[in-house]
């Protein structure tokens, strides 16, 4: 027993003292220097300012401008996904159900989301060029005129979460399908029997037996929508204007790129993180109402 | 009727993998495309293959450098999130201690947490540090990052691995030690396969980290980045070649590991 207390010991403490030292510890810096006036290029006498840099978050239009972005990034792009995957999760779920061709399948899915963001943001600005573009090439054979989708505010973000619902959609597609194969088969042989069409199996059977993993993709995927940040650094880098800077993108030019003022754009990150939090509270409750030794 | 319907079935699925692979079957011939066949009035489909777009970026050691550096720093941060990661996932399996599963419970927290919130405390860190650009510094961060990830997919493998090998183990004389690194860990070798090719991709893949964090040490998605948005026109063909050359190791694994990439993702989200 004493030889298994210091296992554990040596096992856990190095892990934990690096998630520690570089993860935990830079979130108290954060929530520290978001309550004074650190600015990386003015050097002035550093000072708590309380909440003040909070408070002027809700008063800056082009803050309240990130937050909204970003909540149409993630609230559009996941809904879109979702309502993609679940029919298309069926429909590979019904369509191949051997084995090998089943698992080729799923890589096939897999292999977009595991392009780099930098290198599919790229693609598809190329993608959306206006004169050499495929996408307007493509517009060209059905008679439309080229149109520079990223350099006109009304139409950049919905472009970008195009790109978005095109590599991670598959994300959706992938968990549902694993959790499809993972529901007992008679109730869709017994439906079979009671001659219920895919339509029928679809809605009456794999919707409601799947509802408890909706929740986990839908949240997952939520979760890294809020954080993207290559895509959008290099199809826009924000632009045109502010049309496309969500919060990630505010902060990073705030705090480092253009303004230097540290403090502010930790403010703004803190509060992302309290988002962050709230929403992988609600996950981690939910996954472990299951025993997790199973 | 029935075959009918698998073939409506079997049409949409090809359809939705065209949409898929259109923009990536277009990123390789890009790569492999004159400047005169990439800006055209109409797409060219057939076009005389060239390597110059990979003569040209290999050109520059900028390029070159930063390919070695994402190797060291992935190859780094993944062996080293393995071993401490497997260790302290093995302790949370199999020992019985205060605070195990609020242990489990957080390391979900780390992984989730926005980068934007603990990079720029990162950099002034690691400048404060006098390690700011360095592969130490790189590379830590990413075991950081990469270890909730490893925990968390080794913990699901360990609570397979019936407990009954390792009894019958120490029975026969073997110490916690001796057990975890000869009857154990072998047992969890598709686990461990699992997490290295995951956290490999997600490392090799980021670009956020290594952007605020370096300069000269910089990564090989941090160049791309940079050798895309500065210069008034962007070189598409070049560009083209380092997103070919990015995806990679994406690709070797989707081909050759895609059982292992597969239940990772499933081991990932669903927490078994």
């Amino acid at each position: 027993m004493k030889e298994q207390r210091g296992a554990l010991f040596l096992f856990v403490t190095p892990a934990f003292l690096v998630m520690f030292f570089v993860a935990l510890t830079p979130f108290i810096i954060a929530i520290f220097l978001s309550l004074t006036n650190f600015n990386i290029i003015y050097k002035s006498q550093l000072h708590f300012v309380g909440l003040e840099n909070y408070i002027s978050i809700f008063t800056d239009r082009r803050a309240l401008n990130a937050f909204k972005n970003t909540g149409i990034f993630v609230g559009v792009g996941v809904a879109i996904e979702f309502i993609i995957a679940l029919p298309m999760s069926y429909i590979f779920y019904s369509t191949f159900k051997k084995k090998t061709s089943r698992s080729l399948i799923m890589a096939i899915i897999a292999f977009p989301m595991m392009v780099p963001r930098v290198t599919s943001g790229l693609l598809w600005k190329y993608m959306y060029n206006p004169f050499f573009g495929l996408i307007n090439h493509l517009r060209s054979f059905i008679g439309l005129q080229p149109f520079a989708f990223l350099s006109d505010p009304a139409t950049a973000l919905i472009s970008i979460i195009f790109v978005d619902i095109w590599q991670w959609a598959p994300f959706m597609i992938l968990i549902l399908l694993s959790a499809l194969e993972s529901l007992p088969e008679e109730p869709f042989e017994a439906a079979t029997i009671d001659r219920a069409n895919e339509f029928q199996k679809f809605w009456y059977l794999a919707v409601p037996m799947l509802r408890p993993i909706f929740f986990v993709a839908l949240i997952f995927r939520m979760i890294d929508a809020l954080r993207t940040f290559d895509t959008i650094y290099v199809m826009t880098s924000g632009g045109p204007g502010i049309a496309t800077e969500t919060v990630d993108i505010f902060a990073y030019l705030m705090g480092i790129a253009q303004g230097g003022r540290i403090s502010y754009a930790s403010a703004v990150s803190v509060i992302m993180l309290v988002i962050t939090v709230i929403i992988s509270n609600i996950i981690t409750k939910y996954l472990y109402r299951e025993d997790i030794t199973t | 009727m029935r075959r009918e319907k698998r073939l409506l079935m079997i049409i949409i699925s090809i359809f939705y993998f065209v949409i898929l692979y259109l923009p990536i079957y277009w990123l390789f011939i890009t790569a492999f495309k004159k400047r005169i066949d990439i800006v055209t009035t109409y797409p060219k489909f057939f076009f005389r293959p060239t390597l110059a777009n990979f003569e040209w970026i290999f050109s520059f050691s900028q390029v070159t450098d930063s390919i070695i550096n994402s190797i060291i720093i992935t190859v780094g941060s993944v062996v080293l999130a393995l071993i401490l990661g497997s260790c302290a996932a093995y302790a949370i399996s199999r020992f019985r201690f205060k605070g195990r599963e609020g242990l489990r419970n957080w390391t979900l927290t780390v992984r989730m947490m926005p980068p934007i919130a603990v990079v720029l405390p990162m950099y002034i860190i690691w400048t404060k540090l006098n390690l700011y650009d360095t592969y130490l510094s790189l590379i830590v961060t990413y075991l950081a990052i990469s270890l909730p990830l490893v925990i968390w997919l080794m913990v699901g493998f360990f609570n397979q691995i019936p407990i009954e090998i390792e009894e019958s183990a120490q029975i026969d004389g073997c110490g916690v030690y001796k057990t975890f690194l000869f009857i154990t860990l072998p047992n969890a070798m598709p686990g461990i396969i699992v997490s290295a090719i995951l956290s490999f991709i997600f490392i090799w893949n980021d670009m956020f980290f290594a952007f605020v964090l370096s300069s000269i040490r910089s990564t090989f998605p941090v160049v791309i980045t940079s050798m895309a948005t500065t210069g008034l026109e962007v070189r598409w063909g070049e560009m083209a070649a380092m997103g070919v050359l990015s995806v990679i190791p994406s690709f070797v694994f989707a081909v050759f590991a895609r059982n292992f990439l597969i239940r990772g993702f499933q081991g990932l989200y669903t927490g078994k």
